[in-house]
């Protein structure tokens, strides 16, 4: 009897209860949904708005082709196999220039960190190097280093050292005061104290400098390509825009934005990992 | 009474902005016992700080002597916990307990042990796996005093320990403390700013005074080494904190 009006009056508890929790279940895959779809419908939007655009101020192919026939001119690169070499070219050129840029960036910024003397001499000239307009230095280094794979290194170099050895330099002066001292305390060695306090602590200022640097990059291989290559991404936006193949060059111009955004979709990929379980 | 640690004659003056001499401390001695509490307590400026850090080795810029009965080893012997607990944040708290372990290389079982036995001491078994930003700050700075314990050191040694704490935790912390004394018998040299601090945990209660530096007198606390909250309430630990303010105007 009394466990009857107890199960009697359970039930229209779990039944008020049971609609409250699906409707926060459904509001986060919602949620989920509505993120998704958002870019999803910004880029029809705007692929819309510039088909419809093409087609009522009737502009014509080669000042803006319609995106149809930019997706044709990708799909021909696809087809008749140029765009994988030199897809390939430009990202072992960005990954190598990337990492060659990065470990010398964050050896300079180590060095600049240890040695206030170092510092005073060479934080001029990098300020100087780095005020200089990239785009000025480039035909500097096609001109002595010759249309070569040397001068596109060392554009790319030259872009990606900066940042990282900015940030490494910030990164390694975060160690607070008290953390500091307890690295004394505990007579930590010189590798000890970097590999175990310095690097770590660091770690948040040299992936923000790595985000830079990875677009920097990316900036200083189409550069090189472009000034001065046969191949590579940089080499088709020259190619499409000499041979008035304008939707070739707008579907470069994309693949490069793709790349871009992978190269700094990788980064903040590797932070979100990295810095898991910190503040 | 063999002191672990002598304090003879230090001095230090620095030169402050403008040029000014500033005398830090002046003609302080101090006798820290084995197995002893010796609180230091007074205004802020007077150099308690100044004289835990040259205690500790890491102002050795002063004129005087410091004398310990045995030479404290790098790295070994010297125990240390700052106002804020000054965590590792990409470490688990077990992590960052083991720390001064690993600066030795230590990889035993023994060292290991020990350092889930001062988890247990401090009552953050449960929470060996999390990260400081999960804990609540009685429990960083928990995580803090069981560091600077992990390898063993012959002398503790704190920097206003408590002052970043709100009442209620840090008296549930004074009485960790004492029970981590109860079974430990380190020796712990602690700076406050706190008359009720010194009087509940010392042994002995060093009394400086501002500018210049010094020690203005040496008392030991009339109560017995059992305390509990209870002591608290005792008339003697009245008396005595009341003597401490009084002093410290």
């Amino acid at each position: 009897m009394s466990k009857d009006t107890l199960t009697r009056r359970g039930r229209p508890e779990r039944a008020v209860k049971r609609p409250a929790a699906s409707g926060l279940r459904d509001s986060a895959a919602l949620n989920r949904v509505v993120r998704v779809l958002t870019p999803l419908a910004y880029v029809a939007a705007v692929l819309a708005a510039w088909s419809a655009y093409v087609r009522l101020a009737d502009v014509p192919s080669y000042l803006l082709p319609a995106p149809g026939e930019v997706l044709d001119g990708g799909l021909n690169l696809v087809r008749d196999g140029t765009l994988w070499p030199n897809l390939t070219y430009t990202l072992r050129n960005i990954v190598l220039g990337f990492v060659g840029g990065s470990l010398i960036g964050i050896a300079l910024g180590w060095v600049l960190w240890a040695s206030r003397t170092v510092r005073e001499i060479l934080a001029p000239y990098m300020v100087l190097l780095q005020a200089a307009p990239k785009i000025a230095v480039a035909p500097l280094l096609v001109l002595w280093f010759g249309l070569s794979t040397t001068s596109q290194y060392g554009l790319i170099l030259l872009l990606v050292f900066f940042p990282m050895a900015m940030a490494t330099m910030l990164g390694l002066k975060d160690v607070p005061a008290d953390i500091s001292s307890l690295g004394r305390l505990l007579h930590l060695s010189r590798w000890q104290y970097l590999r175990k306090i310095q690097l770590p602590a660091a770690l948040p200022a040299l992936l923000a400098g790595a985000k830079i640097a990875v677009v920097d990059a990316m900036t200083g291989a189409f550069l090189a390509e472009y000034l001065a290559s046969e191949r590579g991404l940089g080499y088709l936006m020259v190619l499409g825009n000499t041979s008035s193949d304008t939707p070739l060059l707008i579907a470069a111009v994309l693949i490069t934005v793709a790349v871009g955004l992978l190269g700094f979709g990788l980064v903040s990929l590797a932070e979100r990992r990295l810095l898991r379980g910190r503040r | 009474m063999n002191p672990l640690l002598s304090v003879q004659g230090v001095h230090k003056a620095y030169t402050a902005a403008k040029r000014s001499k500033v005398v830090a401390l002046e003609d302080v001695d101090l006798d820290v016992g084995e197995g002893e509490i010796v609180a230091l307590i007074g205004p802020s400026g007077c150099g308690k700080s100044t004289l835990l850090r040259m205690m500790a080795g890491l102002d050795t810029d002063f004129e005087g002597d410091l004398t310990w009965s045995v030479q404290p080893r790098p790295g070994k012997d010297i125990g240390f916990v700052f106002q804020e607990p000054a965590l590792l944040p990409w470490r688990t708290v077990r992590r960052n307990v083991s720390l001064g372990l690993e600066a030795q290389r230590d990889t035993s079982q023994q060292g290991r042990d020990r350092v889930s036995e001062l988890l247990d001491l401090v009552g953050l078994t449960d929470f060996a796996e999390s990260f400081p930003k999960e804990l609540s700050g009685g429990m960083r700075q928990r995580t803090a005093i069981a560091r600077a314990l992990a390898y063993s050191p012959r002398i503790l040694l704190m920097d206003e320990p408590f002052g970043a704490l709100d009442a209620i935790t840090r008296d549930r912390l004074h009485d960790d403390l004492l029970r981590i004394w109860e079974s430990t018998h380190k020796t712990i040299v602690l700076v406050t700013h706190s008359v009720e601090e010194a009087t509940y945990l010392a042994d002995r209660v060093a009394v400086m005074s501002a500018r210049p530096g010094r020690i203005k007198a040496v008392h030991t606390v009339p109560l017995g080494r059992e305390r509990t909250p209870e002591t608290r309430q005792l008339p003697e630990f009245a008396k005595f904190a009341g003597m401490l303010r009084r002093e410290l105007v």
